[in-house]
């Protein structure tokens, strides 16, 4: 296992090279918008607007944006029930996803999937999953086809911690290996499955090493380092794309927020919570774009004020979204064909 | 009056099993669409379980006859993901018992997915499942979870009974652009039928009268058809005038075909292999119960289903614990002499 | 722009929550993300922290106090802010306490009556099937007279076929099974569906059949005298051409004519008669109603009625016969004119019939069966021997009204308006 955080010869970040100035900052507002998002989000179902439960990445932004900036538009993703940032990361609209989360008919799942089944399969996403590890096999189902079909795509599948040790993730795991197929698979490492602790649940002290098992690259990176992301998924992206199978890459992360809304925090403390928070990786990869002169302080507040402004009309594009009809209740779960 | 399927007289048909059908299904498949992978345990080289794929390796190649990893779970969601992104993926499992462990790639993706995502993705898997009891596999290879699948919003269910409906519902799954379940019977992949050449579906929604008959409705599927057949014609024997019909697929249920059928004979048996519990029986009684077939009902309605404990081994006991010809025919006499 | 304190949803299925307590004073200073309150909720109590850094203001909810989520409790105001009361604070959003009170279920019966209301009201402790029960409530038969053949006495629908008192062929159980049946044994026939007509003959006199009890009474009556008191009428008028008009001088006067005015007088001399069972009460006809047979030249049967026939005299009970016939096959016939009746004739004389049972019209209480003349020998009065004429009547009554020697009195007495036919020219009424 190997950690990648800066080129070691010329100490520029990977990203700064990598990218051109608009995607850097792209990458930047990006991330913004995710925080907003899932602020505004929080607020929402904290004021009764938003009903059910939902999982914030608050704190995980750069793993996301990261990954997805490797990818092109085409390239798919599965997605886990933290997913709103994957979501954003692969270019959705916010508006049209508070409209999912208000339930309404022009949200991205015209309000039948909610918080835990964000999609845009437009843009390539496949949908978060309610079910821990769920859509590992769906990723690889998909590489089956980019491979099958020769459609030169590659699939992100993002996990967490927790899903590392569910039969579905070994499952799949050997069997991208055994035939090769373009997926790269991004575990999210944010320490807790639920209250559970990674040093508790998992018998391994890098979820990378499980690569070892299936013979295929695996590397642990700063996953609050935007552009060590990047970096580490770009590599795995290529080999894929070049038929040469899957690779595993962990993201040492951290959320912020508890595990859903009615998490109580009782299995951590407030310390380590306010140290992960000084690891903030929005301000990071701000700071280096700055450090970098790819972008200014006005710049990045100005970026800052057209995510608020964004995140206000998507709310209220939401709310005055139509809601579903009742009779409607059944429509989709089978597709209308004529008989 | 007929128990035989019905033939279409121009279309050239040859006597062939019910595994042979399949296998000529998922040839004509693989043949005609590209996009046709066939997966599972042991289907390449080795030929599948019960030869069903048999050397359908040999021309299409591994890429397209893959064997998977003993890893049904796995299996199953690739099938799964290939399927919601352009692949139409015939997946197998070994023995039907076997998709417990695949149960969440089933029915947590694959059935709801279409409808979580708003419409915007579906699932054109079709899944096999050889099922059933008759073969001494004992409790862990020999049973029949159709109703399980049945209970869940999203699938298809079908169960053919005869080699020609074998081929047609399979060509009809793959056509369907959602998840369509197929339940073989174990002990049908023997059997022989009259099979069209080339390519014809069957539809995936409706029930078949396989016998008419004016005193008593019995409605089965699988190898129940086979043993309602037998027992319709010694009750015809005592007088009774039985109709069979082959439901073939349980979700959706042709509840039409079965409504009309009551209605014209006053009474009503459902025979399936599933345990009787919670099972086929229930829901059909039921939505009889509450149709306008209601008022017609002159008996009770009857279940038979396999007896409430895993298969048994014992090849007696076997028998003894899913419907046999004997157990439809008595039911339904006693039914007719108003003895129950 | 101080910060506004909700009272947040933490929880799913959320809609309140409990304030348990402050960890900040009223005017004290606080950090964001420091403790603010705690919340009670079903499960456990939980922290919320502050949401901006300040002075804690215009609180509004205390301890203990039930909550809307959402709802705003206080304001933090930052250090530059001006503390003025934000607006609406104090009065629009003011924090709602929330008293609960306890809502019996909702379908919770109130009272007695309701209960009854839901309660099944069909047939106490019979077993009956839903097709036997449907079958027999079609039919009018109660369930309480059928016995039933199933297992402890379930009544089945072999049991309501058999129930009835007759079987009807037409009816005989549903004719789907009958055609199965002969299918099945061979029978070569052709399956097609009865008209509306025949659907209400079927029922209507099945019904009659299975549901009133009826008794025949049979008479003989002499016709030397009618067959006379006929040719002279119609001699009469075929004579009086000069006075009388064109569609009286060519009427021609039927037997049938004859007998219908027979039966007019007879239910005027012996009222009590002129009647019809109503489910427990009698109802006295005040004319004579004469419901006449006749049958179609389509097939199928109807019964037009001839109101008050008593007052109307043989040429007007003649011409009317006609007229309701004619109309009767080309379908013309007024709703009205094929009801109320109190008493039908049924005359199949013209088929050379001797004699004849006929079903009653219901609600009439009697019809009467009329056959063809035959010539015979009698014995007169006076113990000689001679050929007359002679007709057979058969009279059905429905003994819930009419007892034999009531209907055996009008018999008598309508034999004595045929065999005196003079009396058919007097106005009795």
């Amino acid at each position: 296992m190997m950690s990648k955080a800066t080129d070691s010869r010329t100490n520029v970040p990977f990203a700064i090279n990598a990218y051109t100035k608009e995607q850097l900052k792209e990458a930047l507002r990006k991330m913004y918008l995710i925080r907003k998002f899932e602020e505004g989000a929080e607020d929402c179902y904290m004021r009764g607007l938003i009903h059910g439960t939902m999982h914030l990445s608050i704190g995980q932004e750069a793993s996301a944006v990261g990954s997805c900036m490797a990818l092109e538009e085409s390239d798919q993703i599965t997605s886990t029930h933290r997913g709103h940032a994957h979501c954003v990361a692969k270019g959705a609209e916010v508006s049209r996803m508070f409209a999912e989360f208000f339930g309404k008919e022009t949200g991205y799942c015209k309000g039948r999937g909610g918080s835990m089944h964000i999609a845009d399969v437009a843009k390539g996403n496949l949908g978060a999953n309610g079910i821990v590890a769920g859509g590992i096999p769906i990723a690889v189902g998909a590489a089956l086809t980019a491979k099958r079909l020769n459609t030169g795509k590659v699939v992100i599948c993002f996990f967490g911690d927790g899903a590392n040790n569910e039969g579905a993730f070994h499952e799949s795991l050997n069997m991208a290996a055994v035939w090769k197929l373009p997926v790269v698979f991004v575990c999210e490492n944010n320490q807790y499955g639920m209250s559970t602790s990674i040093e508790r649940s998992t018998a391994v002290s890098q979820i990378a090493t499980r690569a070892i098992a299936y013979d295929i690259p695996g590397f642990t990176v700063d996953g609050n380092d935007l552009s060590s992301v990047a970096e580490a998924v770009s590599e795995a992206s290529s080999r894929a794309k070049s038929g040469k199978g899957p690779s595993l890459i962990e993201c040492m992360t951290y959320r912020w927020r508890g595990h859903s809304k009615s998490d109580r925090n009782r299995y951590r403390t407030k310390e380590e919570i306010e140290d992960w928070k000084k690891k903030d990786p929005i301000l990071r990869f701000g700071e280096v774009l700055k450090d970098h002169k790819v972008i200014t302080d006005e710049e990045m507040k100005q970026l800052e004020t057209d995510v608020d402004k964004e995140i206000v009309a998507a709310i209220e594009f939401a709310q005055s979204s139509p809601s579903p009809s009742l009779d409607e209740v059944t429509r989709d779960v089978y597709t209308e064909i004529d008989q | 009056m007929s128990s035989a399927p019905v033939q279409s007289a121009e279309q050239d048909s040859v006597e062939m099993s019910y595994a042979e059908a399949i296998r000529d299904a998922l040839d004509i498949a693989l043949g005609e669409d590209e996009r046709v992978v066939l997966m599972g345990e042991d289907i390449g080289v080795y030929g599948g379980a019960f030869q069903v794929t048999g050397d359908l390796v040999n021309k299409y190649g591994e890429d397209r006859v893959m064997d998977t990893p003993i890893s049904e779970l796995g299996g199953a969601g690739v099938a799964v993901g290939a399927a919601a992104t352009g692949l139409r993926p015939i997946f197998e499992f070994q023995f039907s018992d076997f998709a417990m462990l695949a149960m969440e790639q089933i029915c947590n993706q694959a059935a709801k997915m279409r409808y979580m995502l708003g419409g915007e993705v579906s699932v054109p898997v079709v899944m096999r499942f050889p099922a059933g009891s008759g073969t001494g596999a004992a409790a862990q290879h020999s049973q029949s979870l159709e109703a399980w699948f049945g209970h869940v919003p999203g699938l298809k269910v079908v169960q053919p009974a005869t080699p020609y409906d074998a081929k047609g519902l399979i060509l009809a799954a793959l056509d369907d652009p959602d998840p369509v379940m197929i339940f073989e019977h174990k002990i049908l992949y023997k059997q022989k039928g009259l099979v069209p050449k080339g390519r014809y579906t069957v539809p995936l929604h409706k029930a078949e009268i396989r016998r008419a008959g004016a005193d008593i409705t019995i409605v089965a599927s699988s190898i129940m058809v086979h043993r309602s057949l037998e027992a319709a014609e010694l009750l015809f024997d005592k007088g009774v005038s039985a109709e069979v019909i082959d439901l073939k697929s349980i979700r959706p249920i042709d509840k039409q075909t079965i409504i009309e059928s009551v209605v014209k004979t006053n009474k009503l048996i459902c025979v399936y292999e599933g345990v009787k519990t919670l099972g086929i029986g229930a829901e059909i009684s039921a939505l009889v119960a509450e149709s306008a077939a209601f008022d017609y009902l002159d008996a009770p309605i009857l279940r038979l289903g396999a007896a409430d404990c895993p298969v048994p081994y014992n090849p007696e006991l076997e028998k003894a614990s899913v419907p046999q010809v004997e157990n439809i025919y008595q039911q339904a006499l006693a039914l007719c002499r108003r003895e129950l | 722009m101080p910060t506004e304190v909700i009272m947040p949803k933490v929880d799913m299925d959320m809609s309140t929550g409990t304030l348990a307590q402050w960890h900040v004073k009223e005017g004290a200073i606080v950090g964001k993300g420091e403790p603010l309150f705690d919340i009670e909720t079903d499960k456990a109590t939980m922290e919320v922290e502050s949401p901006a850094s300040g002075t804690l203001q215009f609180v509004m909810a205390q301890g203990g106090d039930e909550i809307e989520i959402g709802k705003c409790i206080a304001w933090i105001f930052g250090e530059d802010e001006h503390l003025k009361e934000p607006e609406g604070a104090l009065s629009s959003t003011t924090t709602e306490v929330v008293h609960t009170t306890v809502i019996p279920a909702a379908d919770a019966p109130k009272d007695e009556a309701q209960i009854k209301e839901y309660r099944s009201t069909n047939t106490g402790d019979i077993r009956v099937t839903p097709l036997a029960r449907r079958i027999a409530k079609d039919r009018g038969i109660p369930l309480e007279t059928i016995k039933g053949s199933g297992p402890s006495g379930r009544i089945t629908r072999v049991d309501v076929e058999s129930a009835r008192v007759e079987r009807n062929e037409a009816q005989t159980t549903s004719n789907f099974e009958l055609a199965s049946h002969l299918e099945r044994i061979g029978v070569d026939f052709v399956h097609e569906p009865a008209d509306r007509m025949r659907q209400r003959i079927a029922k209507r006199l099945t019904e009659s059949k299975s549901t009133v009890p009826h008794f025949y009474i049979e008479a003989e009556c002499n016709m030397d005298n009618l067959l006379q008191f006929r040719s002279d009428l119609n001699s009469a008028l075929a004579n009086s051409t000069d006075s009388l008009n064109k569609d009286l001088s060519t009427l021609k006067i039927s037997i049938n004519d004859l007998v219908v005015r027979a039966c007019a007088q007879s239910l005027t001399t012996v009222p009590e008669a002129n009647v019809s069972w109503d489910n427990g009460n009698i109802i006295r006809y005040a004319d004579a109603n004469i419901s006449i047979a006749v049958s179609l030249d389509s097939g199928g049967l109807v019964t037009p009625v001839i109101r008050g026939a008593q007052s109307k005299a043989i040429n007007r009970i003649a011409t009317e016969i006609r007229s309701l016939a004619v109309r009767a096959n080309n379908g013309s016939l007024k709703n009205t004119e094929l009801q109320g009746g109190s008493f039908s004739v049924s005359n199949l004389g013209m088929y050379d019939v001797k004699a004849f049972n006929a079903i009653i019209n219901p609600p009439e209480a009697m019809i009467l069966a009329v056959g063809g003349i035959r010539k015979q020998v009698v014995v007169t009065t006076d113990n000689q021997t001679k050929i007359s004429s002679v007709m057979t009547v058969v009279l059905s009554c429905d003994h819930r009204v009419i007892d034999g020697v009531l209907g055996a009195q009008w018999l008598r007495e309508f034999k004595r308006f045929i065999e005196q036919p003079a009396l058919l020219a007097m106005d009795l009424s």
